[in-house]
């Protein structure tokens, strides 16, 4: 176990090398100059010039990717070319506001999605399985900007009741915090729940089809125990990778909830670098966003043996 | 007559959305302590029966009629919760597929402890003391231990003993046995049925044994019930509804059971071979562990030698794990070799240019055991069977296909269908074809008739021996069957832990087997043996050993030594 996280933890390196190569050659080869962006069309000759040469966007390519590199392996990400804020607390900050939606909503998520896959399996082709399959269908294929338009209209502008946008910290203010993080969170559990509970309910219909289920109600076991303790663990280990996808995903960025909502989260910070060519900002988004889908997989990985023994690490 | 404990009255069981009955009305009665044997082909509704006595049917499956009364009460009347307190307390069941029998995720102790927890409500001390006891009672080594491992540490056969250890163990009245050996080795069959055949006699419980082995029935049980398309055919003491059947259908069965045909053919004159095989091995890469250690691979195959005339039939014997499907890979260059030479007409494969071993390739076909999985269901059989035809015009192609689908007994109309519209006999047909289509030399066919039925067999093996009558190719064939082998085999080679143990010809060796493992491999089966006008259970009568110095249970060293006539046996090197 500790041989092979070790190892896995070894194996990360190589890809992160090679993501952070591929993000460095991207930002450059992309047209457009981030200085004129800075200054705008007004700017004179020498003052970009000036401005290039401090930046250091005058040296070979090589150069300028191994100081970049060795910045960042001692924490210095850059600052920002269009506000001057130092990248990594900027960064760590935003992933904080991001965490805290997608960690709450995808807690919720599998708590409902995850029985409701499990009874729709159950009553397979029955009422309930309808009922349940249809409403996952309708959840997965609306967009979630949409649901959470919807919601703004219904409980923020018609009832009142929910502030509609922007975002207050936890830590300010914890009810006024709370308050502002049930909408988004709320958009966000439906889309989540759809794909969840659909993974759910085909991995427990494969699961209840075999023997050892059948051997279960031989034993005459009641349906409670045969469900939970002989089939959801079994079933839950495909859906359980797939959870780990899909945070892994959200956590880089709920761009489009972020967008709806106004709140200051990382999809939001790395859309709009994209959109002022801010160098700096960019790379070090694309590359926490690669490592934090490294480490949500190798969390899941880790994760597999507690439900299944044969996976040995 | 004694009252009955279970008495079944023309049960009928359909299908949603069906008229036609897969169950067309059974009428059985077991008497306590009884053992009765239901045995039929597949889609005769055998395992129907059995699952709708505990109401445990497959989705989709009705009972559309009939009473099932256990001790004098319905069991169709009775509520959910009434009946689970019969299931596993009175009646246990036990399933033929011992890898998904058992609960992966779950502990051997947990699994076995669960029934006693549920129906005599015992503490904890107490539920481990009784699951070690039934453990013991099934040979389980070390069985305390067994109680806190999971299930994928063991071998099939000894989570077969679990499983029927976990369903004696709340003294059911009644066991029913869905095909409870027919996925394990024979020997490790006679140990499976040996070891509950005692337990049940001992508890008193009735054994309900489904099975479509004819052999195993008549070893195990007093009493036969013969289904056929969901009707009972016949029903009746072992002898002679078995033994001497009057009917039909049942004799139909019996004399499809494999054995031996004809003489063997004369030895191939001396002819360079056209397989031959010089102290291969093979062993497979083991798993790393640490952080870059990796342990040495893991031998499969220790040095084998082995020699294939043109048109010769050579059968590999062993149980799983010896080595025998390994061994047909390993010439299609489909497993590690880790040493010695395999060639064909004398070139050395490891020689060959990769264009040149694809050609060779050609030369080599194979035969799957599961004609299921080994048909593309996307594709139609036309494409299947021409698909490995390369440089020829679609006309061409069409009049092969044709050709080498009527070769294997199947007219034009199957050239547009797809797999899943065929039998399971069409299907191995098919895969069939496919090999021949390519015009081999040699055809490595790998139990290509193990997961047919009985009738089926006869037919397929028969058209296999034909088609190598009229084209002249080589079969390595590879088999646990014994019957089968004995029927289609020239020459045996029998394998145990990657090692030859015993090779011969096909009546030296089966009229005198040396090696003990062989011995024992042959003692194991339960067989129907014709006798005079009907037929005799038992097992197979073996010579006298013969006493051969250095001839040791167990061999890991030993050199393969010559007797008479081309049959070898391994003996401690002298």
């Amino acid at each position: 176990m500790g041989a092979y996280l070790l190892r896995r933890c070894l194996m990360t390196l190589p890809t992160l090398l090679i993501v952070a190569v591929i993000v460095f050659l991207l930002m450059r080869l992309v047209p457009g100059d981030p200085v004129s962006v800075m200054v705008g069309d007004m700017a004179d000759p020498a003052t970009i010039a000036a401005i290039t040469r401090n930046l250091g966007l005058d040296q070979p390519l090589p150069v300028q990717f191994l100081h970049w590199l060795g910045n960042i392996l001692t924490g210095d990400f850059g600052t920002s070319i269009t506000t001057g804020e130092a990248v990594l607390p900027a960064m760590l900050h935003r992933l904080g506001v991001t965490a805290q939606i997608v960690l709450i909503s995808m807690t919720l998520a599998m708590l409902i999605a995850v029985p409701a896959g499990m009874l729709a399996a159950w009553r397979q082709n029955k009422g309930t399985d309808m009922v349940i399959t249809g409403l996952l269908v309708l959840f997965i294929s609306v967009p979630s900007f949409w649901v959470g338009l919807l919601l703004i209209l219904l409980f923020g502008v018609e009832l009142g009741w929910l502030p509609t946008v922007g975002y207050v910290a936890i830590t300010d203010d914890p009810l006024r915090g709370l308050l502002y993080l049930i909408l988004p969170c709320a958009s966000l559990v439906l889309v989540e729940m759809g794909v969840v509970a659909r993974m759910m309910r085909s991995g427990m219909i494969d699961v209840l089809r075999l023997d050892y289920i059948t051997h279960a109600r031989a034993k005459g076991l009641a349906e409670g125990p045969v469900l939970w303790r002989h089939a959801f663990p079994n079933a839950f280990a495909p859906t359980l990778t797939f959870i780990g996808l899909l945070l892994g995903s959200l956590l880089g960025g709920a761009v489009v909830i972020e967008t709806v909502f106004t709140l200051p989260g990382l999809g939001r910070f790395l859309v709009d670098a994209i959109e002022a060519r801010d160098y700096p900002v960019i790379q070090g988004c694309l590359l926490l966003v690669a490592m934090i889908r490294i480490l949500v997989n190798l969390a899941v990985d880790l994760a597999y043996p507690l439900l299944d023994p044969r996976v040995q690490l | 007559m004694t009252r009955s404990l279970l008495s079944i009255e023309d049960l009928r069981i359909g299908f949603a959305g069906s008229e036609r009955l897969a169950v067309k009305g059974i009428d059985l009665a077991m008497a306590p302590g009884e053992r009765l044997g239901v045995v039929g082909e597949s889609g005769s509704g055998k395992t129907l029966l059995a699952r709708a006595i505990l109401g445990l049917l497959p989705p989709g499956a009705q009972r559309r009629a009939g009473r099932i009364l256990f001790d004098g009460q319905d069991l169709t009347d009775l509520s959910p919760a009434t009946l689970r307190h019969v299931r596993g307390r009175r009646i246990g069941m036990v399933f033929q597929e011992p890898m998904v029998s058992l609960n992966p995720a779950l502990t051997i102790g947990r699994q076995l402890g669960e029934g006693l927890i549920l129906h005599e409500g015992l503490s904890a001390a107490e539920v481990r003391r009784r699951s070690v006891e039934m453990l013991d009672a099934f040979r389980m080594v070390d069985a305390a231990n067994c109680l806190d491992k999971y299930p994928h540490e063991f071998s099939g056969g000894m989570r077969q003993r679990i499983m029927i250890a976990s369903a004696l163990l709340l003294r059911p009245a009644l066991l029913i046995a869905d095909e409870p050996t027919t996925a394990l080795d024979v020997i490790v069959q006679k140990q499976v049925l040996d070891l509950t055949l005692a337990a049940c006699r001992d508890l008193g419980t009735a054994l309900l044994l489904i099975t479509h082995d004819l052999g195993v029935v008549a070893d195990c049980c007093e009493r036969v019930l013969v289904m056929r398309h969901g009707d009972p055919v016949t029903q009746g003491p072992v002898d002679p509804v078995l033994l001497r059947p009057s009917d039909p259908y049942t004799r139909q069965l019996l004399h499809s059971l494999p054995r031996r045909q004809g003489v063997e053919t004369a030895p191939a004159a001396p002819a360079p071979p056209l397989l031959s095989i010089k102290d291969l091995r093979v062993a497979y890469p083991a798993r790393r562990r640490g952080l870059f250690r990796r342990p040495p691979a893991r031998p499969v195959l220790h040095g084998i030698d082995l020699s294939l005339a043109r048109g010769e039939t050579l059968a590999l014997v062993g149980e799983s794990g010896s080595g025998k499907t390994t061994l047909g890979r390993a010439l299609l260059g489909l497993a590690p070799v880790a040493g010695g030479r395999v060639s064909l007409d004398g070139q050395d494969i490891a020689t060959l240019s990769a264009p040149e071993r694809r050609a060779l390739a050609r030369r080599v076909q194979m035969v799957f055991q599961d004609p299921f999985s080994s048909l593309d269901p996307r594709w139609r059989i036309a494409r299947i069977v021409g698909e490995g035809l390369t440089g020829v015009t679609a006309a061409e192609r069409a009049t092969r296909v044709a050709a080498a689908l009527s070769d294997v007994g199947l007219g034009d109309g199957f050239a547009d269908r797809f797999p899943h519209e065929l039998s399971g006999g069409q299907r191995q047909r098919v895969a069939i074809a496919r090999a021949i289509i390519m015009k081999p030399d040699l055809i490595v066919a790998d139990e290509p008739v193990s997961a047919l039925d009985v009738t089926v067999q006869a037919q397929i093996l028969s058209l296999l021996k034909d088609l190598q009558r009229r084209h002249g190719f080589s079969y390595l064939f590879i088999s646990h069957h014994l019957g089968v082998v004995e029927q289609v085999a020239d020459r045996v080679m029998v394998l145990y832990r990657g090692h030859v143990v015993e090779e011969g010809a096909r009546d030296d060796l089966f009229d005198r087997p040396t090696h003990p493992y062989t011995r024992r491999l042959m003692a194991a089966v339960p067989e129907i043996l014709p006798d005079g006008d009907g037929f005799r259970a038992g097992h197979r009568p073996l010579p006298a050993p013969v006493p051969l110095p250095g001839l040791t249970p167990v061999e890991q060293g030993g050199v393969l030594t010559l007797l008479q006539g081309g049959h070898r046996v391994r003996c401690a090197a002298p």
